[in-house]
């Protein structure tokens, strides 16, 4: 019984797993400015074409066109090609204009069939720019994606080193408000609604935090599909054409970049704004579409998860019976990659094995079920406490206005628990004062009752997520849908949509492309 | 009229900005380590 109750604290512990092993990665950034890439950069301008799937763009194009002109760029040495697969509303007059309004720079490409998703539109495009000698390097974003005006040039520096393959940019959650406040909006305006300031905030954690530590480690997980820009010799070298087998060609892009010895580089100063998703049903969608496809990467290049040793090249190319035709130079391999991408990935499983197990102590030894707990939530609150607080100082613009959504990231539920681990007296005070208040303090079936609602809530808060996007479309869901998420905790929200994930991909589902709906919300200051 | 920075002059300025922004960013991560040190001193004591 001894074996079997360490064995439950052992699961129960692993529910930490995701947060120290993401707060390893934070500690990585402290790093960043030993293992930057500028030495080898140098002042570049290859002839760029700009890669602009388009399905029903019209209301976000011609923005995105017209801040592509204003890059800091030179304008002989950029061609925008709009690949625009079946549109039915005005994306081919919207082109027409822009190409009208600047000559010789906006070329658009049309499906007449299209419908296939993303990579097949993107492959339409490639074939095209690869038969002809003019294109250097080519640029891959989406349609309502702003470049600010230095950034294609923050990146093309990096290509000035032949052994960089790719270069991904700053993706900045830009709805209304978060790139600037739209004009006449008061000074105070704090822009989007509660869901796109939550991206905000993910998104310096995921982005400017996560690659910055994927920086230092020499291996990149994914190019952000809105911001990724290849030289010419990569493109040809990983077969000229993107992935269309999974519903993550970005990432599978970036890792045959890897495995075949290029670099990939994080440029942070290169900032990009995207917009978002502003409802949880919008949001659910776009992320079951990331997370199904993390999980066929995940089986795809099961050869190199936690296999450091197989870097090198033998000499004179690679076996006829290597897992991959090169796997020189990258450190996809590495036990610390690794650990990135199963902890993330795998997060919904350790919050529901916490949870059981805590459960499961509670009805056999209540004394050890309260130990692993307060161990539990006590380092949920140290890891939660350093990377909330070094986020926010990485993008102080973006912290300034995401900060509450920060602080309930995990949920108010959840910073309740947090609290109650680490200072209970304080809290068992006001608890006795408001229960006795009410008269029910010193009910043991109450205390009972209270303890396993906590032990259930690491995985429970998971379901109330879930809920809240039921709730959403049906009456009362403006207003009990964004209290669910701020009780619940947006991160609950997202391990509930990678729980998803597995459901479909375990059933075997179709894999569909659901494309993101996008209405021109991102606002910048000019 | 201050003159147009060459290219070259520019990716230098550009880079040590960007090289401080990265070293400011070892001393936030210890001033963030610093907030937790703090929770722990806390725990210690209301324990």
């Amino acid at each position: 019984m001894i074996v079997e109750k360490w064995i439950l604290v052992a699961a129960v512990m692993a529910g930490v797993i995701p947060l120290v092993v993401a707060s390893y990665q934070f500690l990585l950034i402290g790093w960043h400015f030993r293992r930057l890439h500028y030495a080898s950069c140098a002042p570049y301008f290859p002839r760029t074409a700009i890669l602009i799937p388009a399905w029903n763009e019209a209301a976000v194009l011609g923005a995105s066109i017209d801040r592509l002109m204003g890059l800091e760029y030179p304008r002989e040495s950029l061609r925008v090609y709009v690949i625009d697969d079946a549109s039915t509303d005005q994306t081919p007059q919207v082109v027409a204009a822009k190409a009208a309004q600047y000559p010789g720079c906006i070329v658009h490409l049309r499906r007449e069939v299209g419908g296939q998703g993303k990579a097949h539109t993107l492959n339409h495009g490639l074939t095209q720019i690869l038969a002809s000698d003019w294109m250097q390097a080519v640029l891959i974003m989406d349609s309502d994606v702003i470049y600010e005006p230095p950034s294609l040039r923050l990146m093309t520096r990096h290509l000035a080193d032949p052994e960089v393959g790719s270069v991904t940019a700053y993706i900045k959650e830009g709805s209304a408000g978060l790139g600037g406040r739209p004009p006449g909006a008061p000074r105070k305006a704090r822009g989007g609604n509660y869901l796109t300031r939550f991206i905000g905030y993910e998104y310096i954690t995921a982005q400017a935090a996560a690659r910055r530590s994927q920086n230092v480690l020499g291996a990149i997980a994914c190019l952000a599909g809105g911001a990724q820009l290849h030289s010419r010799a990569n493109l040809e070298a990983i077969g000229g054409q993107i992935d269309t087998g999974t519903l993550a060609e970005d990432t599978i892009t970036t890792i045959k970049t890897q495995l075949r010895g290029a670099r990939v580089v994080f440029e942070p100063h290169a900032v990009v704004w995207a917009e978002e998703p502003d409802s949880i049903g919008g949001l659910w969608k776009q992320r079951l579409r990331w997370a199904r496809g993390n999980v066929q990467v995940s089986l795809r290049f099961w050869r190199i998860w936690f296999h450091p040793r197989i870097r090198p090249r033998p000499a004179g190319g690679a076996r006829p019976d290597a897992p991959y035709p090169n796997t020189g130079g990258h450190r996809l391999g590495s036990i610390s990659f690794g650990l990135f991408w199963f902890s993330l990935l795998l997060q919904p499983i350790f919050m529901i094995m916490a949870s059981a197990s805590l459960i499961t102590l509670f009805f056999i030894d209540k004394s050890l079920a309260w130990q692993a707990f307060h161990a539990l939530w006590i380092t949920n609150l140290l890891t939660y406490a350093f990377i909330t607080s070094f986020a926010l100082l990485i993008d102080p613009p973006t912290g300034r206005r995401v900060w509450r959504e920060a602080l309930l990231f995990p949920g108010a539920i959840s910073l309740i628990i947090m609290l109650a681990a680490i200072a209970p007296v304080p809290l068992r005070f006001l608890a006795y004062h408001g229960l006795s208040h009410v008269g029910a303090y010193g009910a043991g079936g109450l205390a009972g009752g209270v303890e396993l609602f906590t032990y259930v809530w690491l995985g429970g808060s998971m379901l109330v997520a879930y809920l809240a996007k039921l709730l959403e479309t049906r009456f009362g869901g403006r207003f009990t849908s964004p209290l669910l998420i701020y009780l619940a905790g947006y991160g609950a929200l997202l391990c509930a949509v990678t729980f998803a994930a597995f459901v479909k991909q375990l059933r075997g589902a179709d894999v569909t492309w659901d494309k993101t709906e996008k209405t021109g919300k991102v606002a910048i200051s000019a | 009229m201050t003159p147009t920075p060459t290219p070259q002059e520019q990716l230098d300025t550009e880079v040590r900005q960007a090289v401080r922004y990265e070293r400011g960013l070892a001393v936030k991560a210890l001033i963030a380590l610093g907030i937790v040190l703090v929770l722990v001193a806390v725990r210690l004591l209301v324990v």
